[in-house]
């Protein structure tokens, strides 16, 4: 079960898409976002569909794992669905008691499967395809200009470094507690809902412990190497923008002025 | 008279089917006798942590079976957890697990999870504090305020206090100073003794084993390396270095001795037995 979260999850590679710079697939993925929120009509989302299909077969991210970042939100996506097949009003096709379909509702459910389908897909890549370490300066650097209104940025992306670090640390700390738990007769699958709820103090105690344990030493390992926040720092990898970046990035642009301007036009 | 643990041709993969597949016992055979004290050695990532994983159903063998006392632990999947009481399991750095208000309490989470009377449940809690050597005044603490060797032991006592007839502890000596080293696995000796129960010891440290046990396994890269007393093991100081293992440090001084041409017996793996030999050699004055 705790295996199967793949957010966040870094696969690393050497690809074009790997190497890019990640304020510019921040921003890819924020123009990605835009047009597909914009979108309006088969041709849009055909676009976004095929933006997406050509940036994940240049990654060489296997398309099992991009589904699989789906499975957590299947019950979402469904649920989704579902609303929107029975509470669109418009031309009726079913009938049965209160619940109605209409034309409408099943056209506006295929596109917000497809929408919500597209976007996590198409945003995981982003993960799957930037270290965790690249994406926090990225976001960093491109919010720096908020320094000047007194938003703390770095301490915010250095807290997002070490939360995103630290989650398979604490995925495989958890699997041990549990499997200790159990070796003492602790039971975490069967029992009513409460009963469950219950059954998962064992877990939840020793493991914030631990966290808030690993989080004091952490500390005192940054302060030992003089860490002092963000003023003054330098980069032991400086990032600079290739030409590489730049046609990525007119690529993008390109991409989400034609799914605009596609729903306008069609 | 039937075994403690049984096994056979235990083979576990993990991730099968997928690019991280790895096979972490290959083909492993192996029993223990009732009241045996077993040392289980190897490099890590030899399949140490996962063997003994079988024994108490946390982990279900890809091909091969595991008989506990005599039972095939997954004949029936619903009653994996009664083997759970059966084999008590002491995992690495156990004092990680605690979590109850007061110690008694958390000692008492296994023999409750067994389904037992409260008079029950306090006599075996103040049964298992004794066998691992703390005084049943720190019951009513919090096991968070403990030092670190008593969360340990306090930790050791929840498993000792399901009454086990199998011990298994894994590394239960790693971080600690000589002293509380020694001090544990005397206690876990003791309870090998009173109880007849049946002990595996899991360790990196020779100096533990060469002291404790009266059999060694050696495991490396998922199989069976060898297995004997340990006099028979530590005499093939070879056969342990190709698992990226060694014999305990006094007969490695007696192996150097031998070389430079004493004439000393080189089945030395204690103090005790070194200081013997020693003894001997000066004509029975120590």
């Amino acid at each position: 079960m705790l295996q199967d979260i793949t957010l966040g999850q870094y696969f690393p590679g050497s690809t074009l898409i790997h190497r890019l710079d990640p304020r510019v697939k921040l921003v890819a993925a924020f123009l990605y976002i835009v047009a597909l929120f914009s979108a309006q009509g088969p041709v849009a989302y055909g676009l976004c569909l095929l933006w997406l299909v050509l940036v994940t077969s240049v990654s060489k991210v296997h398309i099992r794992l991009m589904l699989k970042g789906l499975k957590p939100l299947l019950f979402i996506i469904i649920f989704t669905a579902v609303l929107n097949v029975f509470y669109t009003p418009g031309r009726i096709i079913y009938e049965f008691y209160f619940l109605h379909i209409t034309y409408e509702g099943i056209a506006l459910a295929f596109y917000m499967v497809v929408r919500i389908i597209l976007l996590i897909t198409g945003t995981s890549l982003l993960t799957y395809t930037t270290s965790p370490i690249m994406l926090t300066d990225g976001i960093e650097l491109l919010l720096n200009p908020l320094k000047k209104i007194k938003v703390p940025v770095h301490e915010l992306s250095m807290m997002m470094t070490i939360a995103l670090r630290f989650i398979p640390t604490l995925i495989e700390e958890t699997e041990k507690i549990m499997n200790a738990q159990k070796a003492r007769g602790a039971d975490f699958e069967s029992g009513r809902l409460i009963r469950r709820i219950k059954a998962l103090s064992p877990v939840l105690i020793p493991l914030f412990v631990s966290a808030f344990r690993r989080a004091d030493e952490l500390a005192v390992a940054m302060e030992c190497r003089l860490y002092r926040g963000g003023e003054g720092r330098t980069r032991l990898k400086e990032l600079s923008l290739t030409r590489a970046d730049y046609y990525s990035l007119a690529f993008c642009l390109v991409f989400t002025a034609l799914a605009i301007l596609s729903g306008k036009i069609f | 008279m039937v075994k403690s643990i049984e096994v056979k041709n235990l083979t576990h993969v993990y991730s099968a089917g997928t690019p991280f597949e790895t096979t972490a016992l290959s083909d492993i055979s192996f029993s223990v006798e009732k009241g045996e004290f077993v040392g289980i050695i190897g490099h890590t990532g030899s399949g140490k942590s996962t063997l003994i994983q079988h024994f108490n159903g946390l982990k279900k063998p890809t091909s091969g079976t595991v008989m506990i006392e005599g039972e095939d632990v997954w004949a029936n999947p619903r009653d994996v957890k009664k083997f759970r009481f059966r084999a008590g399991m002491v995992f690495q750095y156990p004092e990680y697990q605690l979590f109850e208000e007061t110690v008694f309490l958390d000692i008492a989470f296994g023999p409750k999870n067994m389904g037992l009377k409260q008079s029950e449940i306090e006599e075996r809690v103040l049964e298992a504090v004794e066998f691992v050597g703390l005084s049943p005044d720190i019951l009513e603490k919090s096991p968070f305020d403990l030092s670190g060797g008593q969360k340990r032991r306090a930790a050791i006592a929840g498993v000792i206090a399901m009454r086990p007839g199998i011990l298994i502890l894994d590394e239960p000596t790693a971080g600690l100073d000589p002293r509380g080293r020694d001090d544990i696995l005397l206690h876990i000796s003791e309870y090998h003794k009173k109880m007849n129960a049946t002990v595996l010891l899991v360790t990196h440290s020779m100096e533990d084993i060469a002291k404790t046990v009266n059999r060694i396994t050696v495991l490396s890269r998922g199989k069976i390396l060898t297995d004997g007393t340990p006099k028979e093991v530590f005499s093939e100081p070879e056969l342990l270095k190709s698992a990226g293992l060694s014999v305990p440090q006094v007969t490695r001084v007696f192996l150097r001795l031998r070389e430079l041409g004493a004439p000393v017996d080189t089945t030395v793996y204690t103090v005790e037995q070194a200081v013997k030999q020693l003894s001997a050699l000066r004509g029975g004055k120590v």
